[in-house]
């Protein structure tokens, strides 16, 4: 019976944590301009997340590393070293789009401009983790994240046809123009689905919460049904904004038009259920990102890290997320566009991603972590490929996306 | 180790490529309205309407109201008709002033256009 | 620590997390000293935590940037090196038989401790 608690925790857990700034932007950008055309591109981020969640589980639980601390001893710290680079320099343009998405709620909400936010939920951001437990931010937040499920609501509220949601979800499709910006959605939202941090920081937690060889089924369940429902939730902004701003010809460039997609379905309980939404979903994802940011530092160095513990017994790692959330912030008061920083930053991620899933599947593979918990071949194929043409899209429709905004 | 250098030589590669070919683009880019531009003006002005309409039926709250109108006429006015943004401000003030008549009316003007 | 017959130095080893002996992280193994000896074969001298010694095998170049900036801010004791008889154990990660508080791998640590954390609130617990 608790395991069975445990298991229905970790999905909600997942559900309520999936929405980010990411998917919020991506999906509504892409339902906005393009109907359902863009589902495709959701289904194989969510069936590509599925497997990485699920093979970081296994791995940590095989191997009894977390994946940073392996790919260091695996292929040494040269080799781990560009890759870490990168994915640290993406991971803080996405907690500035975090940040960002944030600060927008409240400037929504309040009328007063979203960068004068921007200190004041850093230090929000920064106080939580500097003095709650783990348990506590991560659950919390998550929970509270079950508001986004007013999207789903909405979804149905305005008659979506399950019929022909299913059949653009399995058929991807080029439209007769706006190709590049289409294909540049689609990249965007490959990487707003499987975001690194998102499975390297699940091998963390699983270690945290010493998982064995029980917990093998278990790992599959959560991730299969927290990535799954979770997915459901970005698909439903989509399906929303292609039902509400669509047909008014309204394309989503910046928050203050997507705050319009919740009004048909709620009226005026619309407005403040986006905002809501859109401040806890972002708040939740930067805690996330801040503390994976810091995690795959200490255990790149050999610092000690653990989510409960006080400052003062894990000085390098509680300053590595403090300083991590003070340049994050900085990002956000050069007033530089929300939703633009999350869309070009969800596309970087799917350039990067190759980088540090590649090494991944070698480790997932090698006999000497995983013993006879190997991927199988078709686990291989699916993550390999799928990985690898979201990254060589994005490398051609980033440039080209770049010349058609000018 | 071979790894190692694989991994730099594929980091490079995709960066140099990623640089080349935004190099390229932004030169051959140039300027001029492009097909996009028209489309987010349209998408800007229809947006007005939409948060005006919003307003008069009391489902959104003045303070947004005010902020997304004063950013669709700045967006118009950035972009290939700058002309658009004048009515979208006109609506703006009328809005501010709590004046649903002429809000009205300025939305129907807009909407025909 | 289990007697084993063969250990691979630089998959086993090299790059592995090290602990000290209630378990706490010290540091990675950046680096394994030899001891080159005439008419016999070479012996492991020393293990060795450092990040200079790290940033030395991603490139010559960064190796002196790391060399400069850490004379001009480390304390003595570095690089940190540790023999054979003080690791209880190898396994996932290694063990060995200090006090990271006495090890100079910890002078980051302490440094940040003293002079950031500790004003910053609830950073005195």
């Amino acid at each position: 019976m608790k395991r069975f608690l445990g298991i229905a925790l970790g999905i909600v857990t997942s559900i309520g944590g999936f929405l980010d700034a990411g998917s919020i932007a991506t999906s509504s950008q892409a339902g906005a301009a393009f109907g359902y055309s863009l589902l495709w591109a959701l289904a194989l981020g969510t069936v590509c997340v599925i497997f990485l969640v699920e093979m970081s589980g296994r791995f940590a639980i095989a191997s009894k590393h977390t994946i940073t601390d392996a790919i260091r001893k695996r292929f040494g710290f040269p080799a781990l070293v560009v890759p870490f680079a990168l994915t640290m320099l993406v991971n803080l343009l996405v907690l500035a789009s975090e940040l960002g998405g944030v600060c927008v709620a409240l400037e929504l909400a309040t009328g007063i401009g979203f960068q004068l936010w921007a200190i004041p939920v850093a230090i929000a951001l920064w106080l939580l983790l500097w003095v709650a437990t783990f348990d506590v931010v991560e659950e919390g937040t998550a929970l509270l994240g079950l508001v986004t499920l007013c999207f789903v609501v909405a979804a149905w509220k305005l008659g979506a046809e399950p019929a022909e949601l299913a059949r653009a979800l399995v058929t991807p499709s080029l439209p007769p123009d706006e190709r590049a910006h289409y294909l540049f959605l689609a990249v965007s939202i490959v990487g707003a689905t499987i975001a690194p941090y998102l499975f390297l920081f699940y091998s963390s937690g699983a270690i945290e919460d010493r998982w064995d060889k029980s917990y093998l089924t278990p790992n599959r369940l959560i991730a299969a049904g927290g990535m799954l429902f979770g997915a459901l939730i970005s698909m439903a902004v989509l399906v929303v904004a292609a039902l509400t701003l669509k047909p008014e010809g309204i394309h989503v460039e910046s928050y203050e038009q997507a705050a319009l997609m919740l009004l048909p379905a709620f009226g005026r309980w619309g407005f403040w259920l986006f905002i809501v939404s859109l401040a806890v979903a972002c708040f939740g994802a930067a805690l996330e990102l801040s503390l994976a940011s810091a995690y795959a530092m200490a255990q790149t160095f050999g610092w000690n890290w653990g989510e409960n513990l006080r400052p003062r017994k894990a000085a390098r790692f509680s300053m590595a997320y403090t300083v991590f959330i003070a340049l994050a912030a900085l990002i956000v008061l050069t007033g530089l566009n929300p939703m633009k920083l999350t869309l070009f930053s969800m596309a970087i991620t799917a350039v990067i991603l190759p980088l540090t899933a590649m090494p991944f599947l070698i480790l997932m593979n090698d006999r000497t972590y995983m013993g006879s918990h190997v991927n199988s071949r078709f686990s291989n194929i699916v993550v390999a490929l799928i990985v690898l043409v979201a990254a060589v899209l994005a490398i051609v429709s980033i440039p080209l996306e770049i010349i058609g905004s000018r | 180790m071979r790894a190692s250098a694989l991994l730099r030589g594929r980091a490079m590669n995709a960066a140099l490529r990623a640089c080349a070919l935004a190099l390229a683009a932004l030169v051959v880019g140039g300027c001029g309205p492009s097909e996009a531009d028209w489309r987010s003006a349209s998408s800007w002005s229809l947006t007005a309407v939409a948060v005006a309409r919003a307003w008069e039926r009391g489902e959104v709250p003045t303070r947004y109201a005010r902020r997304a109108l004063q950013k669709a006429a700045d967006e118009l006015a950035k972009g290939p008709l700058p002309e658009a943004g004048a009515p979208v401000d006109e609506l703006r003030q009328a809005l501010e002033r709590g004046d649903r008549e002429a809000v009205r009316q300025l939305v129907s003007e807009l909407a025909a256009r | 620590m289990k007697r084993r017959r063969l250990i691979y130095l630089v998959r086993d080893v090299l790059d592995t997390q090290v602990l000290d002996r209630k378990k706490r992280a010290i540091g990675k193994v950046d680096g394994i000293g030899l001891e080159l000896r005439d008419g016999a074969p070479p012996r492991v001298a020393y293990f060795e935590s450092d990040a200079v010694t790290a940033w030395r095998r991603f490139g010559r170049r960064s190796g002196r940037w790391a060399a400069r900036i850490a004379s001009r801010w480390r304390g003595p004791g570095h690089p940190y090196r540790f023999p054979w008889l003080r690791v209880r154990e190898l396994d996932i990660d290694m063990e060995i038989d200090v006090d990271v508080e006495r090890t100079p791998a910890f002078d980051f640590e302490r440094w940040l401790r003293e002079h950031v954390v500790r004003y910053l609130p609830g950073g005195r617990r």
